[in-house]
């Protein structure tokens, strides 16, 4: 049943996120076709993981599972019903408790593509925050899978912290290479700010050129 | 006007022939021509149902249009986070403004977004509090909003026109529209064409290098000729008021096409948007449009209805 709600609730967000905003995507074809694997993007908005799932065919959304605070989605019954078995998220206790990654390594056991944001939270638009260690710890214990990442430009200026109703824009989304764990902590956390700072600069070049426009 | 638009697929299935296996391989911008031309293809056929579809179809295409145009615009300039339900409003009023071009409503149309929006835009901004950036904003969202969607919505109310005889027959608002597109886009592409082969002097260097006084005439007598050829068909129009209207929509187009550049390269960015592969955004496809429907749409109405 789970998997049917999966489906109804990306497809009857397609209309949302493909005609209300709309989106320019570059190097689609560097997205993982299959699980395991884990995508991880820059986050503003609360648009961020509805248009990442917006990438993935219809098919595949039931194996996809969206890494989510569980003080944040997962507050009394409703809420968790709707978080885990129509969003696909996974709860991820933010402070304190005993084996945070432990819903998340389920995922990537069970063949699951896993989004993770690993700035942890959504910080300010378009400012990429600290990477935080969660995303090396994860990958640390399973090195052969592939991490993705994915270059989100201008959700937070559609559907920033505090609001509902995102304002029609469109934005710019950019994938980029996969690449694997490493196993210094340090070495990742930079590795991972670099395949951004580059993302961005990518996603950004294509959108401002010095060159002229003919006609 | 099923003839006109027969005719057209043909011409685009001609210009993509010419280019495909005439144009010679080495030519240095015959893919972009080709991708354009495909571009084209997809852009008639979403078209289709605006001139033969009943209402409320067309209204609901072309308003389409308009919200792709603003939702670019908007996307390109900067804005204040504070000012989030003004853009909302300014969404909203998209459905209401081709509503009254629908409906027929001339007093309602003509007003609502130079007048009504106009004072409530900028209250709604102001209850944001901060006058910080105040002006650049509530100018810039209501610019966007008489171009991508005031002006844009007078193809609309062309619709709502009532039909009219002339020599060839009875004329309907889908044919005054069809010409309004076909001679503005023509005109665009004559321009270009004249450029590509004979352009040499620029007209505005920094605003749009590769725009030429060449190009610019040559565009301009194509489509005055065009004009008196096909006017009397499609409007009510005489061969010496067509001929006064393509000048128009030849420097008219001209010059909103310029404006959208100079409005693109104030804030650094090439193309308004990648919708159109080949053309870049919805609005640099439009960008003559928005100068051209209001003067085209005027000129009729104040001659003949």
């Amino acid at each position: 049943m789970s998997a049917f709600y999966r489906k109804v609730f990306a497809a009857a967000l397609r209309p949302m996120t493909t005609l209300w905003m709309g989106y320019a995507l570059c190097h689609k074809e560097n997205l993982p076709l299959h699980g395991p694997a884990i995508v991880i993007a820059n986050h503003n908005s609360h648009l961020d993981a509805l248009m990442l799932l917006n990438l993935f065919p219809l098919s595949l959304v039931p194996s996809i599972k969206i890494a989510a605070a569980a003080d944040y989605f997962f507050t009394n019954t409703t809420t968790r019903f709707l978080a885990e078995h129509v969003a696909g998220l996974v709860p991820i206790a933010r402070k304190g408790g005993k084996d945070p990654l432990a819903p998340m390594v389920t995922v990537l056991e069970n063949e699951g593509i896993l989004f993770l944001f690993p700035e942890g939270t959504r910080g300010s638009p378009n400012i990429m925050g600290e990477i935080k260690p969660g995303l090396w710890h994860l990958a640390r214990r399973f090195p052969s899978i592939p991490i993705c990442p994915v270059y989100l430009h201008g959700l937070g200026r559609a559907l920033p912290k505090g609001s509902w109703i995102p304002v029609p824009l469109f934005a710019d989304i950019c994938v980029g290479e996969a690449f694997f764990a490493t196993s210094d902590k340090k070495t990742f956390q930079t590795q991972v700010k670099h395949i951004f700072d580059a993302l961005r600069i990518q996603t950004l070049a294509r959108l401002t050129t010095e060159t002229d426009d003919e006609e | 006007m099923h003839f006109a638009l027969v005719a057209l697929y043909a011409l685009l299935v001609m210009a993509w022939a010419f280019s495909r296996y005439i144009l010679p391989n080495d030519s240095p911008s015959k893919q972009e021509i080709l991708t354009r031309i495909k571009t084209w293809g997809w852009i008639l056929l979403f078209l289709l149902p605006v001139f033969i579809a009943p209402k409320p179809w067309p209204q609901i295409l072309l308003g389409l249009v308009s919200f792709l145009a603003f939702k670019e615009f908007i996307t390109l300039t900067p804005a204040r986070n504070q000012d989030r339900w003004a853009f909302l409003w300014a969404y909203v009023a998209i459905p209401l403004q081709y509503t009254w071009a629908g409906i027929g409503w001339y007093g309602m149309f003509i007003i609502f977004i130079p007048v009504y929006l106009f004072l409530f835009l900028p209250s709604r901004m102001v209850l944001a509090g901060h006058p910080k950036g105040f002006l650049r904003a509530t100018a810039t969202l209501h610019w966007g909003l008489m171009t991508t969607v005031y002006s844009l919505s007078h193809m609309a109310y062309l619709l709502a026109l009532p039909e009219k005889q002339n020599a060839f027959g009875m004329i309907s608002g889908a044919s005054l529209l069809f010409l309004l597109v076909f001679l503005t886009q023509a005109n665009d592409i004559a321009q270009f064409i004249w450029g590509k082969t004979l352009g040499k002097h620029p007209v505005l260097p920094l605003v749009s290098p590769k725009k030429t006084w060449e190009g610019l005439l040559g565009g301009i007598c194509t489509t005055i000729v065009l004009t008196m050829l096909l006017g009397p068909i499609f409007t009510p129009l005489t061969t010496v008021y067509a001929a006064g209207l393509g000048l128009l929509i030849g420097v008219f187009g001209f010059l909103g096409d310029v404006v959208m550049s100079a409005m693109k390269r104030d804030i650094g960015v090439k193309d308004s948007g990648t919708f159109l592969p080949g053309h870049g955004g919805v609005l640099d496809r439009l960008d003559s449009l928005t100068f051209t429907a209001p003067l085209y749409f005027h000129i009729l109405y104040y001659l003949y209805y």
